[in-house]
């Protein structure tokens, strides 16, 4: 073997050493920096459910924005006609706001979404069920649409625009004013998601779905 | 050209390429040694500092958001209720199949709350301890439809552990960007509400409100355990 092919040995043999201290070093470094960490919680271990809905119940249920800004009193008050749901917004250390009545008859009821809340609490969107599936949503500046309206049934302007793939879940604000819209196709399968947007009362179609 | 010339040709182009290949995969390697993946691939170090930008806006969602502005002087105003009376370990869980946070202390749960971990990038499982806790920082990364920017993201709790570093940034924050809890929203964080941010904030461990406090061996950092599968 000559000399510089000698070298040539010598440097890529370096070379991968180089590689090896590296690899090594960094998987020791990566180490965690504690020990005796307690094994993982016991799995099925059943929490409560968080997720359920607000349902207004006989006396006032509140439910407060992610920011803590805001909160959201549902009261009921039953009367000959049906039930009487009052829905006001209090914002921090000021005065409820009444800014959504409803009479809904037997069977009918609106209820609060845990995600009821738009990041910056300009608005919020409501659950009609008894009669289908129904999302609205509303301002809670108690203002009016540019249509003039004081609430938007967006599931049901969805499913006429989209009826092959009609709206399956409403999970919450993917964006400020974005709401979040899973679909299904006929067969039952899972499809892509859509945004809502309240801005402008458009829908956005994604290219994947939020779970 | 001799058949011996050829043969000596094409052992010197054999070592050339063994060399290249190793120069090449040695680079490779240093880069992602020293450069290992962030949770916010853009902002990653700047995301470990302590930063308040109450004029600058942010970015998610393609939407322009004004971020709540944040006052380092504001101290929490008060305890919460019966956590005195509490005794044992702190421990905080999150099982990403049903996307939950569950704080314990000792038997004892503090806060049970709906989180959003990873739906754009992986948010890592195993033990962790959280290793620093920041009031405020800016956090930035993803691109095209994905790309954000977050200035003024309040409470931030980093975790190192299970093979995570310290310095990729994984940690459980506050958010204002978004109110889709209970599904995958993040790019490898823990999103929480931020009122439940809040409240996690000053009962973990390193103990102390001050903008940002590092776990020492007599402060060490709150233990987390993540553990389950993303929702897919």
């Amino acid at each position: 073997m000559g000399k510089r092919q000698l070298n040539l040995l010598v440097i890529v043999c370096l070379l991968f050493a180089l590689l090896a201290v590296i690899i090594v070093a960094r998987f020791y470094l990566a180490k965690p920096a504690s020990n005796g960490v307690e094994t993982p919680v016991n799995q099925g271990q059943n929490f409560p459910d968080v997720f359920a809905e607000v349902e207004p119940g006989p006396k006032s249920t509140t439910i407060t924005a992610p920011n803590g800004k805001m909160s959201l009193t549902v009261r009921e008050e039953k009367t000959e006609n049906g039930t009487i749901q009052t829905f006001s917004v209090t914002e921090k250390e000021g005065d409820a706001k009444e800014i959504y009545r409803e009479t809904v008859s037997q069977g009918v009821t609106i209820s609060v979404p845990y995600n009821t809340f738009s990041p910056d609490n300009t608005y919020i969107f409501l659950k009609r069920s008894g009669a289908g599936m129904s999302y609205f949503v509303l301002k809670t500046d108690g203002s009016l649409f540019a249509d003039g309206s004081k609430t938007i049934d967006f599931v049901k302007l969805f499913n006429e625009k989209y009826p092959e793939t009609p709206a399956a879940d409403i999970t919450g604000w993917g964006g400020m004013t974005l709401v979040v819209i899973n679909t299904h196709n006929p067969d039952g399968t899972v499809d892509h998601s859509f945004w809502y947007d309240a801005s402008s009362n458009s829908f956005i179609a994604l290219s994947t779905r939020f779970n | 050209m001799s058949r011996r010339r050829v043969k000596k040709q094409t052992g010197w182009l054999v070592k050339f390429a063994v060399l290249a290949l190793s120069v090449f995969t040695a680079v490779f390697v240093l880069q992602k040694s020293l450069a290992p993946d962030c949770a916010n691939t853009k902002s990653c170090e700047e995301s470990l500092t302590l930063r308040v930008d109450n004029s600058e806006t942010a970015v998610f969602g393609g939407q322009k958001i004004t971020p709540p502005a944040i006052d380092l002087a504001q101290k929490p105003a008060r305890k919460v209720l019966g956590e005195a009376a509490l005794t044992g370990e702190k421990h905080i869980y999150v099982d990403l199949s049903t996307q939950t946070l569950t704080a314990k202390q000792g038997d004892t749960i503090f806060l049970q709350t709906p989180v959003s971990t990873g739906r754009w990038g992986r948010t890592p499982t195993g033990e962790f301890r959280i290793w620093t806790k920041i009031r405020s920082t800016k956090m930035s990364g993803g691109q095209g439809a994905d790309y954000y920017y977050l200035p003024n993201v309040p409470y931030v709790m980093y975790f190192e552990g299970s093979g995570i570093s310290a310095g990729r940034g994984f940690g459980l924050h506050g958010t204002y960007w978004h109110n889709n809890f209970g599904h995958p929203m993040s790019h490898g964080c823990v999103n929480l509400r931020t009122i439940d941010a809040e409240k996690l904030f000053y009962w973990v461990s390193p103990a102390g409100d001050e903008g940002r406090i590092n776990a020492t061996e007599d402060n060490p950092g709150t233990k987390i355990t993540i553990y389950g599968e993303t929702p897919t």
